[in-house]
Parts: C-alpha cells; structure tokens; sequence
C-alpha cells in the first residue's frame, strides 16, 4: 500500500463506496490522482469541503452523487489507459448530449464523457485545484487578459497538463456562445485531434423565438451531422433509436430531480442546501450515457427520498421563514463557497431559473413522433434558459411570482460571452415586470476561483440579505 | 441611553456614539493591522469626547469589513445598509450615495426611509478608491491633502487611459517625463476615477439626491470632477467619513 492511503479509504467511504468497492477502486484512484498531481493533502481538504459543503455527513444521496463524481473523474483520467475510443463532449455542450451518450449504446466500449465539467466539479469545487490547468492553458494559447473565459481556458488546460488523455473525437457546440468553437480550434490544431461543431445559427431577431422551420432545420441538420461524425468515430451507427434510449433515460433522473426541486420550492424550513442539490444536478452533464444516467437516477432517488424525510421532520439547512430567493445561473462549479454564503447570511436560495416554466416530458406526445435530431434541436431552442435574455427574463419572472420569492441573484461570470451581456438585460427587464424588487448581480466566475472567494463576496452577499429583509418588512 | 456603532474600514476605523438619539462623540483612526485593538480604541476616543466611557454601552453595531472581529459589538451589519441609514438621517432627501472609502467604492441607491433598494461595489480593484489617490500623490511628490485641492486643478486634463492603478502609474510618469503639466495630470487623474466610479454608479440609475461620502468625499476636487461626470449634483455631508458609523448608531439605538 502507499503513503496516506487511510486519507484516500475516507474519502472513499465518505463518497459511500463500499470496503470492497474500496479495496477494487483504490490503485485506479490513486494513479488517476497522481496523474492529476493530488496529494494526500488535498485529499484530506476535499473530504473536510464535502463535509462542509456538500453535506456528506447527513445525507446518503450526497454521498452517492460525491462518489459518482469522483468516478467520473478517475475514469477520465484512466480512459488513456482503458479505452481505444474517447469521445468527448465539452461544455456548454447544451443540444448533444443525448447524440453522445448515445454512443455508448453503438460502442460500449468507448469512453464518452464531458471532461470540463468533471474537471470544473472535481479538481474545482471539491479540490480547489484547477488552477495548474488554467495557468497551462494561460501560458500556452490563452494568457489572463485575453478574455477567455474559464471555462475554455480549462478545457485546453486539461489536454495540455494530460489530466485529460487524447480524444477520438471532440464534440463541440457553438449553440449557446461562439467562444466554445473559437477555442475548439485550438483542439483540432494543437493537438491534431478531430473536433466536430454542433452549430445553431445565432441570427435570430432580438424578440422573435428562434423557432421558425429555419433555425430548427439547420440545428438539426446539425445535430445530424454530429450524429454521423459519433457514429464514424465509434466505428458504429448511432441510431435514432438509441438517441430516443438516452433520452428516457435523462428522463426518469429530470423526474427524480424535480421532486427535489419542489420540496426546496414548496417547503419551510428549506430542506437541503443549494450547494448540494447543485452538486448533484452537475451529473446530469456528467454521466450521459444510459448507463450513466441510470445509476444518476439510483442516486438522485435516494437524495429526494431523504429530502422529502426532512420535509416530514421539518429540518432545514436555514432557519424557517428565511428570505426566499432565486438564483439566476450556470452552476457555480469552482467554490461552492459563494452558495453556501448566501444560506450563512440567512437566505433560503429555493429555486433556480427556470422553475415554473414546462417540463420537457410534458410535451411528449406531441415530440414522440418526430426524428430525434429535430426533437433535440426543438427541445434546445424551446428552452428559454438557454436561448434569449428576453426569455430568460419572462421565465424568470414566472417563477418569482409562483414561488412566491423575496428577491433574485443573478450569478454572471467572469469573461462569460453569455451571461456578461444577459444579466444586465435580464435585470432590467424583471424590474421593468416586477418593479423595484430586491435583485443583485454579483460578479463571480463560476469556472475561475481566482478572480474571486466568497469572503470578498461576502459584503454583498450580507447587505443583499439585509435588502431583501428590509424590503419584506416593509411590505409586510 | 448611549449606543455605539463602529465602522472598521480597510484604511481607517470609525465610531459614533449616540446619546439620547444625538451625536454625543465620534472618532476617526487609521485601521492598522489590530482590528480588535482600533475598534476599541477608536470607540474609547468616541466616548472620551463625549465624557462616557465602555461602561456606558447599552448597544453596539459593528460594520465595515472588520465588522465580525469586533469583540464588544453586539451585532454586526454591513457597511451599505449602515452608510445608506446614516446619509438618510443626515440628509433625508439622499436617494443616491456615492462612497469611496480607502480600498473599494460602492454606490447605493436608497428609498425614503433609508432603505437600500439597489447597489453596487467595486473591491477588486484600487482604481476608483483612496488607496489610487494615494499612489498618484506619491509618484507626483505631493501630499494628499495638497492633492486634493481643486486649485491644483488643470485646465486641459490629460486623459488618463488606463483604468488600472499600477499602470496608471506608469502613464504618469511617462507624462511628467515628458514635461506635462502636473496640474493637468492630477485634472486627468480625477476624471479617470470619476468616469470610472460614475459608469458603476449609473448600473444602479442613480436619482436625485446624490450624497458623497467616505474618506475620499473630503476631497473637494474629486467632488467636483464626480458631479461634472454624472450630471448630477452632489451634496457632501460635514463628516463624509463617518456615515457607516452613524448608520450602525442608529441601528444599534432601534435595538434599545
Ligand atoms: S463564454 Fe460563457 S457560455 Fe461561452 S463557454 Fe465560456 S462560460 Fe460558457
């Protein structure tokens, strides 16, 4: 055995692996981590911040989603080793990935996975550590400045520092933000691999859904292609079929999470912490291959099991009659510090964007009949949360007023393309809806932790709460 | 009925002591590196001027950023929600406040009753704060309060590019090695921070009346070039420095 090995068997079982499980994992685990440079140091710091973040130590289902994650990452760092095929996804990969996991139907063999997220949840927000990947990225193609975002400069860092092995083919998506393929290039050139974009046009008018026959021909057409280059890849086809298989499967975890997100709407004392329910939602980006997902859904059940438990016993992770709030976001991937901010200065952050507005599996009928490519390209450009700030705003909106909240956060990012621009908009037309009611736009980076620490934030986290308190009571 | 309110900022440490619903005493120190040691040092000063001592407390609100390590502080509030209660006793009409303390500048827009509707705060970065005019006096071998006199003002500012404070430091001297005039400097300096605070101020559409305060709104100059950029006028309070403080006070004076 090797030095420290207790750390790496607690953090283990703190990630709710059996002791057999343990004793199988380990050397896989330790040579993942030492590939990606963790000591035993960090080892126990990422077990102490998923006690204190994540809730590790009360709720089994954040375990089991802690120890999905942490697969996640050893599989990645080992599918140089294990795997002949490597089909990456990265982020924000948003419309494919229902065609990538997919794939793993037409190739079980193949290793198919989204190594910026695992990497961006892993070594950021459990270990703190994605620094050397951002600086290797820095110091090659992307110097601090250059306004890429961090999420990008994360994706090459991982190539470049081999955390991350050689792909077979990398999918990218140019549907939500042109920095993603703009810095894709980087991928095809350097390091010769293949990279396959899975384009929308972005011409759509400011106010019009971009729902007319052409946006959704050319994105499927897309998405199409994307198929195609997957199924050549893989060295089989991708049917309709298992697109449509992978598709239920992200169903029945959306089902699962969405008990979860009605208790934390719907109940007083707030039941479990943002951070957690965050944590494990992340999977859903992470583990998309059917086989993947079902061990998400195993997970995310026991998780909303336990919540509804608490629900019962009226235990919360804020004070009963806390301030109610909405995040407006992309999860908060490098510090699980700033939500936990938000609970520590007393607010119950209830709902995320989006709550309120339809389900996709609502719409089932009337999407069962058409080709999967068009229902993914559909079920994208349906999807306000992703699309337009004029969207995103009346969607938020809709939830402010059904949840009955107190108050927004919006969380933009540092050299985000996207959410730079949108929040400012989105600000302006929920105030313009909804009045002068309590909103902040906090400035953090949710892929970066070096441009920012909850303490820093904390000042305006506090007088956000002391805002939102105030203005209850006057209304009151 | 005596009740304190401590504001223990990143350069300097401030305490008001109410008395009766009246400023009895307040005090005014650099911070230091001892948090715990200036708060009670800056409020036994307070106090001395009012003839009271620690004794006398009945309540007291911490804020600023030391606001947690304060040890005799009852509670603790943060310096926005403080500043905006403190500038609303002081001038009921502020529906607007400009603040730039020592190392970071915020701008609070408030409703009739002194509650915050709506901020922002820039404490990532130097340029925009004191600590900027700190640096700029010294490369331009003046003393800060010379500085911030407006009669040192130029009459054809030389547009200062850079929004950062180190590199800023570069430009000017780069301008004085070529002979610039160190009055259009410091004009240029000025605008710099006042475009700079103003474009934060405006993401809060700022109304009437706009108040100033923080240690930097004793620099008449700064006033000027703020009030010029965003068109509106600016009213300082007598101790601009002093209003967190204030505010705390009145929080703390509620809870008694
Ligand atoms: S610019 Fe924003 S949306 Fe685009 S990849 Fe970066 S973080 Fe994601």
């Amino acid at each position: 055995m090797f030095e420290g090995v207790e750390a790496y068997r607690e953090l283990l079982t703190t990630c709710d692996f059996s002791p057999e499980e343990i004793d199988n994992e380990l050397p896989r685990l330790k040579k993942a981590f030492d590939k990606a440079g963790l000591t035993v140091e960090d080892v126990k710091r990422c077990r102490e911040r998923m006690i204190t973040y994540f809730e590790a130590d009360t709720l089994r289902g954040a375990r089991m989603a802690l120890g999905l994650h942490i697969r996640a990452f050893v599989d990645m760092v080992m599918a140089g080793e294990e795997h002949d095929v490597r089909i990456y996804g990265h982020l924000p990969l948003m419309a494919g990935h229902c065609v990538l996991g997919a794939a793993e139907l037409a190739r079980p063999d193949a290793y198919i996975g989204l190594p910026d997220l695992i990497c961006h949840m892993v070594l950021g927000a459990f270990f703190n550590k994605l620094d050397p990947l951002l600086e290797a990225s820095e110091a090659w193609c992307l110097p601090a400045g250059l306004a890429h975002c961090g999420c990008s400069q994360a994706k090459i860092g991982g190539r470049l520092t081999d955390v991350v092995p050689p792909a077979t083919l990398h999918v990218s998506a140019g549907n939500y933000c042109d920095e993603a393929p703009k810095v894709d290039e980087v991928l095809a050139y350097h390091f010769k691999e293949p990279v396959v974009w899975c384009n929308r046009c972005q011409d759509e008018s400011f106010d019009d859904p971009p729902m007319d026959d052409r946006h959704l021909k050319y994105f499927s057409a897309n998405i199409r292609r994307t198929k195609d280059a997957i199924s050549e890849a893989v060295g089989a086809e991708v049917t309709n079929q298992m697109i449509m298989q992978t598709m239920m499967a992200t169903e029945e975890v959306g089902k699962e999470f969405k008990r979860i997100q009605d208790y934390r709407a719907e109940s007083d004392p707030s039941p479990i912490s943002v951070v957690t329910t965050d944590m494990a939602a992340a999977l859903v980006g992470i583990d998309m291959t059917p086989r993947g997902l079902s061990k998400v859904a195993e997970m995310m059940k026991v998780l909303a099991d336990e919540v509804q438990d608490r629900v019962e016993r009226g235990v919360g992770v804020v004070p009963k009659g806390a301030p109610r709030v909405m995040y407006a976001y992309v999860l908060p991937f490098a510090s699980p510090a700033v939500g936990k901010a938000f609970e520590e200065a007393g607010l119950n952050v209830c709902v995320r964007e989006g709550y309120g507005s339809m389900p996709i599996w609502s719409r089932r009928e009337e999407i069962a009949k058409l080709d999967p490519c068009d229902i993914v390209a559909g079920i994208f450009l349906h999807n306000p949360t992703l699309v337009k700030p004029r969207w995103r705003a009346d969607v938020v909106v809709l939830g402010y007023n059904k949840a009955k909240l107190d108050g927004i956060v919006m969380l933009p990012h540092y050299s985000c393309r996207v959410f730079g621009t949108d929040f400012p908009m989105m600000r302006d037309m929920v105030r313009k809806e909804l009045g002068d009611i309590p909103i902040t736009v906090l400035e953090t980076d949710v892929f970066d932790p070096r441009y920012y620490t909850a303490e820093q934030a904390r000042t305006r986290i506090e007088s956000f709460s002391e805002m939102v308190r105030a203005a209850k009571a006057s209304a009151a | 009925m005596v009740v304190a309110g401590v504001d223990v900022g990143a350069a300097t440490a401030k305490a008001v002591i109410l008395r009766d619903g009246g400023i009895a005493g307040f005090a005014v120190l650099p911070t230091g590196h001892d948090i715990q040691k200036i708060a009670r040092k800056v409020t036994r000063l307070a106090l001395a001027k009012a003839e009271l001592t620690m004794a006398d407390l009945h309540y007291t609100v911490g804020t600023g950023y030391g606001r947690r390590a304060i040890p005799f502080a009852d509670e603790a509030i943060t310096e926005i929600t403080c500043h905006a209660r403190g500038a609303n006793w002081v001038i009921p009409e502020t529906r607007t406040i400009i603040d730039i303390g020592g190392q970071d500048s915020k701008a609070i827009r408030l409703d009739a009753r002194g509650n915050v509707l709506n901020f922002v705060m820039n404490d990532k970065c130097a340029a925009g704060t004191g600590r900027f005019f700190e640096v700029m006096a010294k490369v331009l071998q003046l003393p800060l309060d010379k500085f911030a006199s407006p009669e040192l003002l130029g009459q054809h500012p030389w547009k200062i590019s850079s929004v950062c404070t180190v590199f800023a430091e570069s430009e000017v001297v780069s301008l004085r090695a070529e002979k610039k005039s160190r009055e259009d400097i410091i004009a240029g300096l000025y605008q710099a921070v006042a475009s700079r605070v103003g474009a934060m101020a405006r993401t809060i559409d700022y109304e009437d009346l706009v108040v100033f305060t923080g240690g930097v709104a004793k620099n008449k100059a700064m006033a000027r070039a703020l009030e010029e950029e965003i068109g509106h006028k600016i009213v300082c309070p007598d101790e601009p420095q002093i209003m967190g403080a204030l505010g705390a006070a009145l929080f703390a004076l509620k809870k008694v």
